[in-house]
């Protein structure tokens, strides 16, 4: 039978077991606000896409990674994130931006922004060569390093022998990666 | 030669699980081994890697949710200007439904009080009264039971005389809930949701062992031994529908320590009248800021206290140099040291006043009371306080009864029963999202288990989540607490899942469960606590 979202609670719950209908959730109940945000204040409706995505990133690693503590409602914290993600592109661009008063309001969110994005715009090679990895192996680097999930866990998602084989199968997936990284 | 532990251990101190020594001996490994600092870069670069390829991959999904959205929020529009001829077949498809719907099976149904092992319930504790009197009970939780008189009626609504027997018990805990069978499950318009419980008791009432009820404008009062928190609604099982019915909001919770009395009201000095046959004495001070208890009343002395064995007459004609005096607290009673280079005595006394004097006082101390009682009132809410101090008396009258092993709580929720049966202060809560799917639920030796119960256990909740037996291949739990799943095979015996082992399912996909058996049917509800916990 399925369930449906109906508090912050399940949402994060949802995320933390890779539950896709926790992001449809999001995409319903809070696009449409960082539209708004991002539309009055210079931006187009694909930059508004653009930081809600990142946005929903952002929450989905701190989920993911544990350190994510609901202090007020995931509202308030998207609402906070997208005006933080978009006050830093702004300041990329040189051109003269319009913004209205209620943007530069809003309680600042300890999410650190810059390092995302440096961390974003970084890296590119690697990320070619993590392209070039069979799909098993992608897949068990990105469960593992991504998502966040256990051996056992990897095992039972993907329907492999156990948590030894994914082990194993881990760090042969590395020393390919190493070796083409190193190869360049 | 870098080994797939030295993995392991990089992978530990980026995901920050390195601390105390483990984390000083990689540091001091980075700084004199220099492979395992060159293989320490390179996987840092890994990771930022994968994480940017997660976070592409993250964003092609949501991009492709952002485009299934739109899509459909087109297609909304055609299907509400058709939806309309629809409606008629829906309601007659509807109707042939519940006609064909078959009762439920008894056994183990699902919205059923019934315990799973039935010699294992939980047990009530019994009270004997004459109906005709009422009585006040207490229970070892600290809640607080009062009976009022008449407070019975028989099937013909006739009042009931004589003695009766009240049965009461409390399921406070998950383990409680499971082993007394009671549902947690709430319906809310169709959607399936969970009651977290902040107290959970059960009442009924016999006379001669059949069962009578309570007259409804003559309710019996149980103050529950609560939890803090708010959201939690009064409900009552409906023994006909199968459902917990809504009665009131959660407004009466109360703390009774927020409402102790203020100590500076305790510790006022009580005018008392003098007595004509006891010595006493005047004492005019030098600094009366340091009596501020007596600053307004007028012409007290102190007499000497009945507590007083040591008073000698022939003290009182002597001249002495300095006195001191000091209140006790405990009884009142001011503590007078008059002091001679050579000698000090002290007696015990008590200011009093003459008769007329003595009514000015009480005008003068039922003032300053009244101030500093509001004083210290202030934002309390009166109905609360009014509430509050009603528990603190019935705990003070249940104390004094030594028979009775009474323990005083401090948050109470009051329940006005109208009605014997099932009632509980309880929070609507969501079940649990994640899931383990197409669970095999195996025993030790690898053989499949063929089970008709099965519940999660929920502490920090502390609910059970039952499910249906087309549930039964799906184990739904909250990732983010302790767990212990309990389940009845087919031929009658207890199989559970510690929380140790529970958390090391994994939280989403297929899985093997490896299911305890317990050696025998148990056949009290401590035995289960202690097989489980």
């Amino acid at each position: 039978m399925k369930r449906k979202y109906t508090s912050d609670e399940l949402v994060i719950q949802g995320i933390s077991c890779s539950d896709d209908r926790a992001l449809e959730y999001l995409y319903k109940e809070y696009a449409k606000m960082v539209n708004n945000l991002i539309v009055t204040n210079s931006g187009s409706p694909d930059d508004a896409d653009d930081i809600f995505q990142d946005t929903i990133i952002i929450l989905y690693e701190k989920i993911k990674s544990g350190s994510f503590i609901l202090n007020s409602s995931l509202k308030t914290f998207i609402y906070s994130v997208s005006r933080n993600l978009w006050l830093y592109r702004l300041r990329q661009k040189t051109k003269d931006v319009k913004l209205n008063d209620s943007f530069m309001t809003v309680i600042a969110d300890d999410t650190d922004v810059d390092l995302f994005y440096e961390e974003k715009n970084s890296n590119d090679k690697m990320l070619d060569y993590i392209k070039l990895l069979g799909e098993s192996c992608k897949k068990i680097l990105l469960l593992f390093y991504y998502e966040k999930l256990s051996t056992k866990e990897i095992a039972a998602r993907m329907k492999l022998a156990g948590s030894d084989y994914v082990k194993t199968q881990k760090y042969r997936c590395l020393q390919k990666l190493k070796s083409l990284y190193i190869k360049k | 030669m870098i080994e797939q532990k030295d993995i392991d251990l990089i992978d530990q101190f980026l995901n920050n699980k390195l601390n105390g020594e483990a984390l000083l001996a990689f540091n001091n490994r980075v700084k004199s081994d220099t492979e395992f600092a060159e293989e320490l870069e390179i996987m840092k670069n890994i990771s930022v890697g994968i994480r940017n390829y997660g976070r592409q991959e993250l964003k092609n999904k949501l991009k492709s949710i952002a485009k299934k959205e739109r899509k459909q929020k087109s297609k909304q529009i055609i299907y509400w200007s058709i939806a309309a001829s629809f409606l008629l077949l829906i309601g007659l498809s509807g109707y042939f439904y519940f006609i064909n719907s078959k009762p439920v099976e008894q056994k183990f149904a699902f919205n059923n009080i019934i315990p799973p092992f039935k010699n294992a319930d939980v047990k009530y504790k019994e009270y004997q009264l004459e109906a005709g009197k009422g009585a006040i009970f207490s229970y070892h939780t600290g809640t607080i039971i009062t009976v009022p008189k008449n407070a019975f009626i028989d099937k013909n609504g006739k009042v009931v005389q004589g003695n009766v027997s009240v049965k009461y018990r409390e399921l406070n805990t998950p383990e409680e809930l499971f082993i007394a069978g009671i549902p947690m499950s709430y319906d809310s318009s169709g959607h399936a949701l969970s009651l977290q419980t902040a107290g959970l008791c059960e009442l009924q009432v016999y006379k001669n062992d059949s069962l009578i009820n309570i007259a409804p404008d003559n309710e019996i009062k149980i103050d529950i031994s609560s939890k803090a928190g708010k959201d939690y609604n009064l409900l009552l099982f409906d023994t006909v529908s199968k459902k917990w019915l809504k009665k009131n909001n959660d407004t009466n919770v109360v703390k009774l320590d927020e409402y102790a009395e203020n100590t500076s009201t305790q510790n006022m000095f009580v005018p008392r009248k003098a007595n004509h046959s006891r010595p006493r004495f005047k004492l005019v001070y030098r600094d009366p800021s340091k009596f501020p208890e007596f600053e307004e009343y007028k012409n007290y002395s102190f007499e000497i206290s009945e507590n007083e064995n040591n008073y000698d007459p022939s003290e009182a004609n002597k001249n002495w140099k300095s006195v001191s005096i000091k209140k006790d607290n405990v009884t009142g009673e001011y503590i007078v040291t008059f002091i001679n280079p050579d000698k000090r005595i002290t007696y015990r006394t008590n200011a009093v006043f003459e008769d007329k004097d003595y009514l000015a006082a009480l005008n003068i101390y039922n003032n300053k009371l009244k101030e500093q009682q509001e004083k210290s009132m202030v934002g309390k809410d009166p109905v609360k306080l009014k509430n509050a101090n009603r528990i603190k008396d019935l705990q003070k009258e249940l104390l004094k009864n030594e028979k009775d092993d009474f323990v005083a709580a401090n948050i109470y929720r009051t329940i006005s029963v109208s009605k014997a049966g099932l009632w509980c202060y309880s929070k609507i809560i969501d079940k649990p999202i994640c899931a383990s799917h197409k669970v095999d639920f195996k025993d030790n030796n690898g053989t499949t288990l063929n089970l008709k119960y099965i519940a999660v256990l929920n502490h920090s909740k502390n609910t059970i989540f039952r499910y249906t037996p087309e549930e039964f291949n799906t184990i739904r739990f909250d990732t983010t607490s302790g767990n212990v799943l309990v389940a009845i095979t087919s031929d009658e015996s207890f199989a559970y899942l510690k929380n140790e082992d529970f958390v090391k399912l994994p939280k989403t996909g297929d899985c093997n469960v490896i299911l305890k058996v317990a050696a025998k049917k148990p056949e009290t509800s401590e035995e289960i606590i202690s097989i489980i916990s």
